[in-house]
């Protein structure tokens, strides 16, 4: 006859609780941490091995399953039954399929072409009856991923608050699966409730996607959440100043993508150490003083000036700097100058990201490196956009013809080959096209005496967008004898890997 | 050299530098409860023996492919091995060889319908007809 033991909730749950189900049989579930000795629940008759684990290891078991996995087991036996209500991570991502609720023949306005519809209405539903029937001390990660607009406030409002409550350390709320979220029927974040007051000690992350938190709670999550370490904010078009000030903010990490309407950024006397900005520049874009700052990541949705114009304004970062991300268009053979950027005396890794046009060679990004002496790590993805017209300011190359366009190549290859690097250990060429990139490649290995490791990655560094998919076409692997032509030129000593 | 005496008497040599791997035993290393030997009385020799192996492996190996392959080929175990294994990790604290072995058995769960989960670790259903009616329909969406 198993002994049955009393069940420890702390006060908070028990506030919470608002069914309080006892079970039948056997065991109240305990959910506090480590009772090691009591490793063993005494078991029935005939019980398998499994049930005999105790409460808190079945938990860590189910917290690796999805959600619906986690919920399925509560159908297996009575010991199963409430075991998946105290999983600390709760990840309700639509694009995992958590839900697996398709419905082909809606009319639902959300048309993914990979993933077919989600029913937002079943999803919202699911996602609040889980937390309603959650009965776990507290949850260590929340997040929700699904094209949620304002429709759907009275729910994520709740959810928000369970969260909080609950003193989860990672929110992430990604409401649109589309970069550029539209901000008319956006979620907003409105007043937080005073019992939500208690998460903020706890939490260290938060991302938010698609949800419009104006300047005002902005500065309050970063004065009173005293661990907050990562902050993303993405399509957040209620934004008009950020300011992160302040040697007291725990703030390690800040991610700042598409606010259309952001005006300021301000960061001063802060302990930040890495910093990405995603849009066109604010009109007033200040940092000083961020001694720990080493990593910087910088796409202006522009052109290669605009990068440059914008990552000047982070000057008094410049000689700290360890790693650097730019992303831009690439529109034309541009004058060799404008690819100088400041000299940064302890760049360690660069990564590029370039949107080019099929045909386009990008020979002149070699000088780009010229002045980091100690850069070690190369990255270069070039992704293909076609000749898709994204962005107003591009400006037509198709119509230069190809005469020019061999001249101008042979006035790179003369110039970039005064090149010459001294520290440069590692290239990774994502996206690499043998038709435009073979220059590129030689120039590389003819330049640098300490490369020991060379990258050509032919796969489209797009594949994982899912709204993207036009480029795949300017990709393709290559064949063994283009394969073997790189080998030959590559000195024995540096490795050549080709995927 | 530290020497643990497992619940059926066996008595393990360990080094220092792999004994503290379960936190466990470096808190009676560090209280000073470890001259005459530690004494595992929740845990077999067989497990123990295993225990260790997994913890000298981890501190011997840096390279972590290696390490990938060599914790892969270990968690190869028959269901009760890998109960007492899980078990024992809990109570060693051995963090690395518990994230292990919990992955493995939620490997083990991942994909299955209910009625394969109970056929595969032996789960009776206990539940009477109308009861498990009623759970499958409280969250219908995980059961479709």
């Amino acid at each position: 006859m198993p002994t049955s033991f009393m069940t420890k909730l702390s006060t908070d749950c028990m506030r919470k609780k608002r069914r309080f189900r006892r079970k039948k049989k056997q065991s109240q579930i305990e959910c506090t941490a480590g009772k090691k000795e009591r490793a063993r629940v005494p078991s029935a008759e005939g019980e398998s091995h499994i049930s005999e684990l105790s409460d808190e290891i079945l938990v860590s078991i189910l917290s690796r399953l999805t959600v619906r996995e986690a919920v399925r087991t509560s159908v297996l036996s009575n010991r199963w039954r409430y075991v998946w209500t105290c999983i600390p991570v709760l990840n309700f991502d639509a694009k995992d399929k958590f839900l697996r609720l398709y419905h082909t023949s809606r009319g639902d306005e959300y048309n993914s072409s990979q993933s077919g519809f989600v029913d937002k209405y079943n999803y919202s539903n699911c996602v609040s009856s889980v937390l309603a029937q959650y009965r776990g001390p507290n949850v260590d990660e929340f997040r929700v991923c699904c094209d949620l607009d304002n429709a759907y406030s009275s729910h994520i409002d709740g959810w928000i608050e369970f969260a909080l409550s609950n003193r989860v350390h990672t929110i992430e709320l990604s409401l649109s699966i589309w970069p550029q979220p539209s901000c008319e029927k956006s979620y907003r974040l409105r007043s937080l409730e005073s019992n939500m007051f208690v998460g903020f000690k706890s939490l260290k992350t938060l991302s938010l996607k698609a949800v419009n938190v104006d300047d005002e709670a902005i500065e309050y999550f970063l004065s009173n959440c005293p661990l907050l370490e990562r902050l993303f904010l993405h399509g957040n078009h209620a934004l008009r100043n950020l300011k992160v000030v302040g040697s007291s903010l725990m703030l390690r990490s800040l991610e700042v993508e598409r606010c259309r309407f952001l005006e300021t950024v301000e960061i001063y006397d802060t302990n930040l150490v890495s910093f990405t900005y995603v849009g066109k520049e604010p009109k007033t874009m200040i940092l000083k003083n961020a001694p720990q700052l080493v990593e910087v990541s910088i796409d202006p949705c522009g052109s290669m000036l605009c990068a440059r114009a914008m990552f000047s304004k982070l000057s008094c970062c410049f000689s700290q700097l360890r790693i650097l991300r730019l992303t831009f268009w690439h529109f034309e053979q541009e004058k060799l100058t404008n690819y100088m950027l400041p000299e940064l005396k302890n760049l360690k890794q660069f990564v590029l990201v370039v949107r080019r046009w099929s045909n386009e060679s990008l020979l002149g990004f070699l000088a780009m490196i010229k002045n980091w002496p100690n850069l070690q790590r190369f990255v270069l993805q070039l992704k293909c956009v076609g000749f898709h017209i994204h962005d107003r300011e591009r400006k037509p190359t198709r119509e230069r013809n190809a005469e020019t366009e061999r001249k101008a190549t042979k006035a790179y290859v003369r110039e970039a080959a005064r090149y010459y690097h001294p520290c440069l250990k590692m290239v990774e060429i994502a996206g690499y096209c043998s038709t435009c990139d073979f220059e590129l490649f030689l120039q590389i290995i003819e330049n640098t005496v300490t490369l020991e490791k060379i990258i050509i990655d032919t796969r489209d560094p797009n594949r994982y967008n899912d709204n993207d998919n036009e480029s795949e076409k300017f990709y393709r692997e290559l064949h063994s004898g283009e394969k073997r032509r790189l080998r030959t030129l590559v000195s024995p000593e540096v490795k050549l890997v080709i995927l | 050299m530290i020497t643990l005496t497992s619940s059926d008497g066996q008595t393990f040599d360990v080094d220092e530098v792999v004994a503290v791997k379960m936190q466990t035993i470096k808190h009676l290393m560090e209280d000073g409860c470890a001259e005459s030997g530690i004494p595992v009385p929740n845990v077999t020799g067989k497990i123990l023996a295993k225990v260790i192996d997994f913890c000298k492996k981890h501190v011997e190996t840096a390279k972590a492919e290696e390490l990938r392959a060599w914790d892969a080929d270990f968690i190869k175990v028959d269901q009760v091995t890998l109960y007492d294994l899980v078990m024992a990790a809990n109570y060693l604290e051995c963090k690395r060889l518990l994230d292990l072995t919990c992955q493995r058995v939620a490997d083990m769960i991942k994909g299955k319908s209910p009625e394969d989960i109970r056929e595969i670790f032996n789960i009776k259903n206990d539940f009477t007809p109308e009861e498990e009616e009623k759970i499958r329909k409280a969250n219908q969406w995980a059961f479709e």
